[in-house]
């Protein structure tokens, strides 16, 4: 039980800060970015293709891995989504073309995963990691309580970002109503930018944890987390903090039920089976209300 | 030309089976209705006529079957979907593929597990093939005609235009989701027929991106672009014979530029080209430039006015629709 | 012109079941501001109603309200006697109602003509996809009468030589008549008209009053909200007079803006003060 407890909070913190980037960047720019998963796999692909030749202590692997989906995502928002926006009026057009977007981008990296490791498991060592008894049989190790902090404190940072910070008071004005904020002096150029990268960084932090502590990710692996992703923001609402917390929160504990009670393999539906779920009965999200709501 | 024909059968007939699922999508985007959903339902006619014909039955009835019954399911799904708003149908439909890929890879003997299903039996030749494609473009093309098709246009711009006219949003919605269902069914029924195989990766994620590349690069304002879309994407990998295992990865940057630069597509392409040229043939007859002159010069008073107008929806936009 | 033949001669507006509006008690609240606020007013059919009131009076919303594109927070609206308030926006406009909007809808990729019929689609053949795939010489009998009816709306705003042109190619006054064409393709038997002269000049406005009057005269009920105050004394048969979303006055025309409240509401508290 214990034991059970520790699993479902490590898979919740990779959870939250997965999806917290996929949240921010829906929230305050109306960019639902479906290369999210691809890109926090291409992280952990990007550390394991520099191990391949070099090698680097794990602190730089991070560095690397964080700093490729961080600068990913911004590129992909300057080159790629700001042009649409600027380019389209219309919203839903601008919207439209923006998911489709993202879709073409998400096959970038998830090709180049696959042409390098041919479609197999690839992992970047570090595996060793010290474990401590909690007794009853229970433990935890070094990377699980790394992970489990990580979690907590970069969720809490970026609430406090963006509820206490002028630069998260900008974002939150910018997520109601974009034009306005500008006009008023917030720079949403390099606001956006901003949020991009941390939400890229996100993602790319939630990869490289990941292929540590499962010793391997498939250039596939980003597409289950997307609908996980999906079910966290939904039950959450979008673009609001602790109501993302509390999703991943739910999705991991549902999940670490289910794993325990069955073979597991059917866990990725639960995430769909949440979605659909949330949406029969309440299309505007469980828990809190959005970046916008709040200004 | 035999020999041409018979060396390059595997893309004719690919190329076959692609329109049914270019069109899907390109119905649905013309309609504003912002689904991936017919691509998860391609692998729901793949995989449900490989099982049926597998289990001894024929070939059309199962197709029919599958057909009809994604049709009806995408009708039923669309009730709730519909009410959401562009991004979250979107999201959802494409969590819809996703967890179809699930499905299918941990449905055991049914389904085949991660290897799919093998050995399914044949059942379509390329006339089939054909006949097929003729008719889903011959159904797509007329709901682009006339009252049909202004109203499916008047959607995509304009939901409360179009209410304020008398169309029937949600119903209008809904069978444009039902077809594009229907369309992608047929899609995969005819793949798993003629190529005998389907596996959870055939359906999945790299799907998603080819469709929308066919349907977006050709242009989604008419089903002309979604066949276009598709003849280019099916016979791109042979003309760059290095793109092989990169091929996605082309794809990938093509609906990344073409979303970016051309969002009308090649069509839209062909449309401007049309626009440039056509003051030279109309120069011939001289009503249409005077009609033009008699009503003043264009763009008089405040001439951002419509387009600012768009962007700053009345508050009716958020409470209904 | 050779387009001329193509247009049907006038229908006489249908006598029986003419519908009037019937406002009640209608409020909106939009986000915690009171969009409307109790306003209850009556339109008599076959009239040329007037709406004013200064800028975020409550205009628009009531016309949206009216049109069922957006909910009333409380109160009730009946058109021809039955309460629509749980019709749905495309049931109302099926029951004769027509508008145009504030903003010019109009579709870009289409011809003023293709715009124009799209507001008689709905009542003369729909949009049913059985009969499009099934019934083609059905559709194209429909698309004809759609076209002339049109057709006939065109030649009333004297738009038949622009039928074939883009839009967006025209000025925002000439798009504004193509908005006005679309409701008038309708045939509607109630008309709500939101600013339909903006960004036109003094004779194209008097030429869009002279028509409003001629419709009027034919038994369209009318509902026009317009800045043009003048255009409204000169026209309309009754004007109510809309200010933070109450109803501030209602009456004649030329009485109803000499009221003291509608001064103060137009021209602001220090103005009467001074006067």
């Amino acid at each position: 039980m214990t034991q059970q407890m520790i699993n479902g909070a490590v898979l919740c913190a990779v959870y939250v800060l997965f999806s917290l980037g996929l949240t921010l960047s829906w929230g305050a720019l109306d960019v639902l970015n479906l290369a999210h998963g691809a890109l926090m796999m291409f992280s952990a692909f990007t550390a394991y293709v520099v191990t391949q030749h070099l090698d680097l202590p794990l602190a730089l692997l991070f560095v690397i891995g964080v700093g490729t989906a961080g600068v990913c995502t911004l590129l992909l928002d300057v080159i790629v989504f700001r042009h649409i926006r600027a380019k389209v009026a219309d919203k839903r057009q601008s919207e439209l073309l923006t998911l489709i977007a993202g879709v073409g981008a998400a096959g970038i990296p998830v090709t180049l995963a696959v042409a390098y490791t041919h479609d197999s498991p690839f992992g970047i060592g570090h595996l060793d990691w010290s474990s401590y008894s909690l007794g009853g049989g229970a433990q935890i190790s070094t990377i699980q309580i790394v992970i489990i902090a990580l979690g907590a404190v970069l969720c809490t940072a970026l609430a406090l970002w963006v509820s206490r910070t002028r630069t998260g008071r900008a974002l939150r004005a910018v997520a109601f109503d974009g034009e306005t904020a500008e006009l008023m002096g917030v720079n949403t150029r390099a606001l956006s930018a901003v949020t991009m990268l941390i939400a890229g960084s996100l993602a790319g932090l939630a990869g490289m944890l990941l292929v540590i502590y499962l010793g391997a990710l498939t250039p596939g692996s980003g597409e289950p987390f997307m609908l996980k992703g999906f079910a966290i923001i939904i039950l959450g609402s979008v673009g609001s903090v602790w109501g993302t917390a509390i999703g991943a929160v739910v999705l991991a504990a549902t999940e670490t039920v289910v794993i325990s009670q069955t073979s597991g393999t059917w866990v990725d539906a639960i995430s769909f089976a949440i979605i659909l779920l949330v949406i029969l009965l309440r299309p505007q999200g469980v828990v809190g209300k959005g970046l916008a709501e709040r200004v | 030309m035999s020999s041409w024909y018979f060396s390059h059968l595997t893309l004719i007939q690919g190329m076959l089976i692609s329109i049914p699922l270019a069109l899907s999508v390109q119905i649905a985007l013309r309609s504003g209705v912002f689904s991936f959903a017919s691509i998860g339902f391609y692998g729901v006619g793949a995989y449900g006529t490989g099982i049926l014909t597998m289990r001894g039955w024929p070939v059309l009835p199962a197709m029919l079957l599958m057909i009809v019954a994604s049709g009806v399911v995408a009708y039923l799904m669309s009730a709730p979907l519909i009410r959401l708003r562009g991004l979250y149908l979107g999201m959802v439909t494409f969590a819809f593929d996703l967890i179809l890929t699930v499905v299918a890879t941990n449905g055991g003997e049914l389904t085949g597990g991660a290897l799919g299903l093998l050995g399914v039996p044949l059942g379509m030749g390329t006339g089939g093939l054909l006949a097929a494609a003729l008719v889903a473009i011959v159904l797509v093309s007329q709901l682009e005609r006339r009252s049909v098709g202004r109203a499916l246009v008047g959607i995509k711009a304009s939901e409360e235009l179009v209410m304020s006219v008398g169309v029937d949003l949600k119903s209008r919605k809904r069978t444009v989701f039902a077809i594009s269902a229907a369309l992608g069914a047929l899609s995969g029924s005819l793949y798993v027929s003629t190529f005998s195989t389907v596996s959870p990766t055939s359906a999945g994620f790299t799907l998603i991106i080819t469709t929308l590349t066919m349907a977006v690069i050709g242009g989604t304002s008419s089903w002309i672009g979604a066949v276009i879309g598709t003849v280019i994407i099916t016979w791109l990998p042979t003309m760059a014979a290095t793109i092989g295992e990169y091929q996605h990865l082309v794809y990938g940057v093509v609906l990344v530029l073409v979303v970016m630069y051309a969002p009308e597509g090649v069509l839209g392409a062909l449309r401007w080209l049309w626009r440039r040229l056509a003051p030279k043939v109309r120069m011939a007859r001289p009503s249409g430039g005077a009609a033009l002159a008699a009503t003043g010069p264009p763009g008089g008073p405040p001439p951002d006015r419509g387009a600012e107008a768009e962007a700053e929806p009345v508050p009716a936009d958020r409470v209904k629709g | 012109m050779t387009h001329a033949t193509a247009r049907t001669p006038e229908k006489p507006a249908p006598a029986a079941a003419v519908p009037s509006l019937d406002v009640r008690d209608a409020a909106v609240n939009l986000g915690g501001v009171k969009a409307l606020d109790g306003v209850s007013l009556t339109v008599e059919s076959g009239r040329l109603y007037g709406l004013a009131g200064p800028n975020g009076s409550g205009k628009s919303t009531l016309l949206a309200a009216i049109s069922r594109l957006l909910d009333l927070t409380s109160g009730s609206i009946l058109v021809g006697g039955e309460d629509i308030m749980r019709r749905s926006p495309f049931q109302v406009a099926r029951m004769g109602l027509a508008r145009t909007f504030q903003t010019v809808r109009l579709m870009p990729q289409f011809s003023v003509l293709e715009n124009a019929m799209l507001g008689a689609d709905q009542s003369v053949y729909g949009s049913s996809f059985l009969r499009q795939w099934l019934m083609p010489w059905w559709t194209r009998s429909r698309e004809a009468r759609v076209r002339a009816r049109a057709e006939a709306a065109l030649e009333r705003l004297h738009l038949m030589d622009l039928r074939d042109q883009p839009p967006l190619s025209l000025s925002y006054g000439v798009q504004r008549k193509v908005e006005i064409a679309r409701a008038l393709t309708a045939e509607p038997r109630l008309l709500l008209l939101d600013e339909p002269t903006a960004g036109m000049n003094r004779t194209e406005r008097d030429e869009i009053g002279e028509l409003l009057l001629r419709l009027r005269n034919e038994g369209v009920t009318q509902v026009l909200v317009e800045h043009d105050l003048k255009m409204m004394v000169d026209i309309c048969d009754h004007l109510y007079v809309l200010d933070s979303g109450h109803l501030i006055a209602s009456g004649r025309p030329t009485e109803c803006i000499r009221e003291p409240k509608v001064v103060e509401a137009y021209l602001g508290r220090g103005r009467r003060a001074a006067a």
